[in-house]
């Protein structure tokens, strides 16, 4: 069985590594990036079932790496993860989970996406 | 050349909504920072709940546990007084609607008192229509038209376009100034950023998030070329009160 492949984009390290082990543990194939650039060339080098990604990359906020994810990869559901959620971003994205809620909130919502 | 401490004109108009403007920035910041910090916090203690639920620790000390449940309990409320002690939107009155953008953008330029060694030059197209609120569109000018006041501490001139096409409108301030000395245009956009003295590097980031707000995107010119800050509006959005940044 092929392992589900997620791509996990955030310029936070703590937050990067420290997801990335609660999902390795579902057994979850995590690749990661910290930059929209990062995003970008994963995206153009792998597919992915899911992709999660911080609202607030640096000073940018994901909306332009949300439109590459539906040019390159339009299967992979987004799950978008932020301090302070933006209203608007719901109805673009899978989920849209505050940061800080528990991880099942996380896994509940890609599973359904999966 | 120094411009007044107390606000004058537009400036003093603009008072009660810019300071909302700053209690919203503040909030926002702190908000999207502490719960990055949390978010962190509760990954860890999940990741290591995980790793020792199944070892003898959990057992043999009955502290583990407890001591976990504490970490959760902790987080869940350090989020819910960000939440509530944090909530600055009964600050706010805002009104979006479809208005003049080019009467209120020259209403805020006109009205900003500008040093006498500043020449300020308006290229407006007529009846741009744009759905924002009036106060927050001033302020957006207003906020602009001082960035490029004080890159000129020696005088210069400042120019302030609207201009619009097809379905798209561009806000857009140029000066003759130095622009973003020690500071890259990424770096500017965050809030607490600043290398001007007595200033809290709210400015640019106020301006991002109001624009942001209404669909606009900012975009500042890379260091060496002429100094400007555009906006652009496509389309009609009101992001409600949420909204963080702008891009590049």
């Amino acid at each position: 069985m092929t392992a589900f492949r997620l791509l996990l984009v955030d310029d936070d390290d703590a937050n990067l590594i420290t997801l990335s082990a609660l999902l390795e543990g579902e057994d979850i194939d995590v690749h990661t990036a910290s930059s929209t650039q990062g995003a970008e060339s994963a995206l153009r080098n792998g597919a992915y079932e899911a992709v999660v990604v911080d609202y607030r990359l640096g000073s940018e906020c994901c909306d332009p790496l949300l439109d590459l994810i539906r040019s390159l990869q339009p299967r992979a559901k987004v799950v978008v993860l932020s301090g302070d959620p933006p209203s608007h971003l719901a109805e673009r994205v899978d989920a849209l989970i505050p940061k800080g809620e528990r991880f099942k909130v996380l896994l509940d919502a890609i599973r359904d996406s999966s | 050349m120094k411009r007044a401490d107390t606000p004058r004109g537009v400036e003093a108009e603009l008072i009660p909504i810019e300071c909302a403007a700053i209690m919203d920035e503040i909030a926002h910041a702190v908000r999207h920072d502490m719960n990055n910090r949390l978010a962190s916090i509760r990954n860890a203690a999940d990741y290591l709940r995980d790793q020792t639920e199944e070892t003898d620790l959990w057992t043999s000390d009955s502290r583990v546990p407890r001591f976990f449940d504490l970490i959760d309990n902790a987080v869940d409320n350090a989020k819910a007084l960000l939440a509530d002690r944090l909530h600055v939107e009964p600050l706010f009155a805002r009104r979006a609607a479809h208005l003049n953008a080019t009467e209120v953008v020259a209403h805020a330029s006109e009205q900003f008192v500008l040093p006498s060694t500043i020449e300020l030059e308006l290229e407006l197209d007529s009846q741009v229509e744009l759905f924002i609120d009036r106060g927050e569109l001033m302020l957006l000018t207003v906020l602009l038209l001082r960035n490029a006041v004080e890159a000129q501490p020696k005088g210069g001139r400042v120019r302030v376009r609207l201009l619009s096409a097809n379905d798209t409108s561009w806000l857009e301030i140029v000066d003759d100034g130095p622009w973003l000395v020690d500071i890259s245009p990424y770096d500017a956009m965050l809030p607490y950023q600043t290398t001007k003295a007595g200033h809290l590097g709210l400015g640019l980031p106020i301006a991002r998030r109001i624009a942001h707000r209404y669909g606009g995107r900012v975009e500042l010119a890379e260091p060496g070329a002429p100094a400007r800050a555009r906006i652009t509006f496509s389309g009609d959005r009101y992001d409600g009160f949420s909204s963080l940044t702008g891009r590049r």
